[in-house]
């Protein structure tokens, strides 16, 4: 089960940043279109502004889920 | 002025009540009123009661989760940072995941909008609740032990205060 939780840290680390980048690259695309609007600016911007602590704090769980803090001893 | 009433019958029981009231004027010259419409919609017998049990079995679900949620996030943290660390995943998970679900959900019905089906899926918006609570059940079930801290007075904390204060 902690060799489980270990592997996992590394899926969660990798997770965050994969989120935001996948985001960011949306709201790029969406917002390039020459029908995009100043609302769909505004969405986006919430959207990735509200993701970034949580995909941070998911690396953050993902490192020291890595590091074994989670392990029942 | 003119009043029309129109009222439809469905075969479920449902009803359908259209009130249109037009006022018109005897001189030409001055334009008529915009009409006004009322509509009065019923649902059948058999429908209400299915809508009534439907949300009745929702708050049935959340009060299931209301319930123990206090008691296991209190006993979740070791005591002295109880509060800061209950407060926080809670609401988080509340307003972070909860408030973000009309923007999200509406955001991949648009997704779900192709060439072959331009309405889109309305339900695909349920993805994102249900992604969210498969990764909490995944490091909910790996990660939350569900041992009962020993030591709730932080014993190990209160020994740095000094006791003979006399």
């Amino acid at each position: 089960m902690n060799i489980i939780k270990r592997i996992l840290g590394i899926v969660w680390m990798l997770a965050g940043p994969g989120i935001l980048f996948y985001l960011v690259s949306e709201a790029i695309k969406k917002n390039s279109l020459p029908t995009s609007s100043a609302n769909d600016l505004l969405q986006w911007g919430i959207i990735i502004g509200i993701f970034i602590p949580i995909g941070v704090g998911f690396m953050i769980f993902g490192f020291y889920s890595l590091k074994g803090d989670y392990d029942l001893k | 002025m003119i009043l029309t009433n129109t009222t439809r019958f469905f075969t479920d029981g449902a009803k359908f009540k259209e009130t249109k009231t037009d006022t018109l004027f005897a001189f030409n010259s001055q334009p008529g009123l915009k009409p006004n419409l009322k509509l009065e919609k019923l649902l059948g017998n058999s429908d209400y009661w299915t809508i009534v049990f439907l949300i009745f079995f929702q708050v049935f679900l959340v009060t299931m989760v209301y319930g123990p949620i206090a008691a296991f996030l209190v006993e979740l943290f070791p005591t002295r940072i109880r509060y800061t660390s209950m407060s926080l995943p809670y609401h988080i998970g509340n307003g972070v995941f909860g408030g973000l679900v009309p923007f999200i959900s509406t955001l991949i019905i648009e997704y779900s909008k192709t060439a072959e089906n331009p309405g889109g899926s309305p339900l695909a918006g349920l993805w994102y609740p249900i992604s969210v609570a498969t990764v909490c059940l995944i490091i909910g079930t790996l990660y939350l032990s569900n041992k009962v801290d020993e030591n709730v007075k932080d014993e190990e904390h209160l020994h740095h205060i000094p006791t003979n204060l006399s």
